[in-house]
């Protein structure tokens, strides 16, 4: 895996457990009663088992694009000023949060502590998404130097962590009316990724780059751009075709066939977004 | 504290690289790792005014390394402390330290800090540390035959030769206050106006 192949992996990994988990955070707060229901401990259908799984795999595979992993012991020496080592003080907290929330679940906490960690993996969450935006804002890189990494960042994490919170109710058997609002919300914020594909095309093609990159101004950029918004559109549809059908068997297709749009979108997106890379200077 | 800094004379250079390869040879570099270059900016073209055609040709060079910057954005990005900014301002890395997370050389604007694939941790110029300990000038101001890079305390390079000026396309001095003075070529202004560009990319990128 060359060095953009372990940063997407990363970046969209740690981001789809952040999202899961404020979906999560969220479902419990509007419902405690459906979270009681769901198995805990050492399962591969508890939760905060998986999400913990997923960002450790994340963790590991951000180890592949150091160059002197045997040096990674270093990265929290500059908290006071650099955004990476933030990063990872985050991640780490966002670690233990998440093993926190398991313990607290597994070994049936009272109602307060539970409120509590489940809290405090929202808030570890959200840090972690900040340093992440934070840490791809660089002056020197004017392309990614706007809003559009904010708005990516948090509408990947977003739209991941409620694709997973579906699939996770379907895999419980949570029923259809329940998860409805969801969808809805799951669609409205594909249509956002539509715009912000298209608003990014337009922005970087109307930037001023010194010598320019290759990506940008030979097409490829164009092509890929298409292809998000299509892939984007075609998840929309089969959503909402999920949303109108009754046949269960049906839905399971259209379901399946969203959810693959999705995550093409997201790897194809965030290839765009390391491929825009272009500095000020020389 | 000291400010060790370059001077470049645009109008000097004559492009022939001789200080790019003294330094490769001095700190015996690798293919692909060029901790001082030689940007080749070239622009605009041949007007035709009534019955005479006009030259409005652009082509000058940028000899430039690190600038061991007042305000290095890579030491602040470095999150394993590995860059360092020593007493006599010189800006240096800690191998030993730097886990090769390349950070850096995304926030520098200058390409300063190249990427060693073999040892998998980021080089940079150091400014010929062990010659200016003995009084000597870094190996590329020594080299140029032109005459068109010199050495020295900040103060005593902007006395001789007065403040340093934009040159096209260099950033915006004010993003990490760069220790390199520029004189910058009678072409710069133009350049800028009629968007030259670096023509001699493939030759000097490094990634």
């Amino acid at each position: 895996m060359n060095d953009e192949g372990a940063l997407i992996a990363f970046t969209l990994l740690s981001q789809m457990v952040i999202g899961t988990t404020l979906v999560y955070v969220l479902v419990y707060f509007l419902s405690m009663e459906d979270i009681a229901q769901l198995p805990s401990g050492f399962s591969l259908k508890t939760p905060e088992f998986l999400l913990l799984l997923g960002l450790l795999l994340a963790i590991v595979l951000s180890f592949l694009h150091l160059g002197q992993p045997s040096n990674a012991v270093n990265a929290l020496n500059n908290l006071k000023t650099s955004w990476i080592s933030r990063e990872i003080f985050t991640v780490t907290l966002f670690s233990v949060s998440l093993l926190m929330l398991f313990v607290a679940r597994w070994l049936g906490a009272g109602k307060s502590l539970l409120t509590a960690s489940f809290v405090l993996a929202a808030t570890a969450g959200l840090l972690l998404l900040v340093t992440m935006i934070r840490l791809y804002m660089i002056p020197a890189v004017i392309t990614w130097n706007n809003w559009l990494t904010p708005a990516h960042f948090t509408l990947a994490t977003l739209v991941s962590g409620f694709t997973l919170v579906l699939v996770f109710a379907l895999v419980y058997n949570i029923e259809f009316a329940r998860i409805k609002p969801m969808l809805l919300v799951l669609i409205i914020l594909l249509l956002f990724e539509v715009a912000h594909a298209g608003i990014q095309y337009g922005h970087l093609n109307a930037m001023d780059l010194s010598y320019g990159n290759p990506f940008i101004s030979e097409g490829i950029f164009k092509s890929l751009t298409y292809t998000r918004i299509a892939v984007t559109g075609l998840a929309i549809v089969f959503l909402v075709l999920f949303t109108l059908h009754e046949k269960a068997q049906t839905r399971g297709t259209l379901l399946i066939l969203s959810i693959s749009f999705i995550y093409i979108e997201m790897v194809v997106g965030r290839f765009v977004f390391f491929a825009t890379c272009a500095r000020s200077g020389i | 504290m000291k400010r060790l800094a370059f001077y470049f004379d645009s109008n000097a250079c004559s492009g022939c690289k001789t200080c790019q390869v003294a330094c490769k040879d001095k700190n015996n570099l690798p293919v692909g790792i060029t901790w001082r270059r030689v940007y080749e900016i070239t622009g605009g073209g041949w007007k035709r005014s009534g019955a005479a055609w006009i030259s409005n040709v652009i082509a000058y060079n940028i000899s430039i390394a690190c600038n061991h910057c007042e305000n290095p954005v890579c030491l602040d990005a470095c999150p394993a402390k590995a860059i360092e900014k020593a007493e006599n301002g010189i800006v240096t890395i800690d191998r030993e330290k730097c886990m090769g997370c390349k950070y850096c050389s995304w926030t520098c604007p200058y390409s300063a800090l190249q990427y060693d694939e073999k040892h998998g941790v980021m080089t940079k110029c150091d400014m010929c540390t062990d010659y200016v300990s003995m009084g000597k000038n870094p190996v590329c101001v020594d080299a140029c035959p032109a005459r068109a890079l010199d050495f020295g305390e900040y103060g005593a390079l902007v006395e001789k030769y007065g403040a340093s000026a934009h040159i096209h396309p260099l950033p915006d001095q004010r993003m990490t206050d760069p220790s390199n003075l520029i004189s910058p070529h009678k072409d710069a202004l133009k350049a800028q106006n009629e968007s030259a560009v670096i023509s001699n990319m493939e030759e000097i990128r490094h990634e």
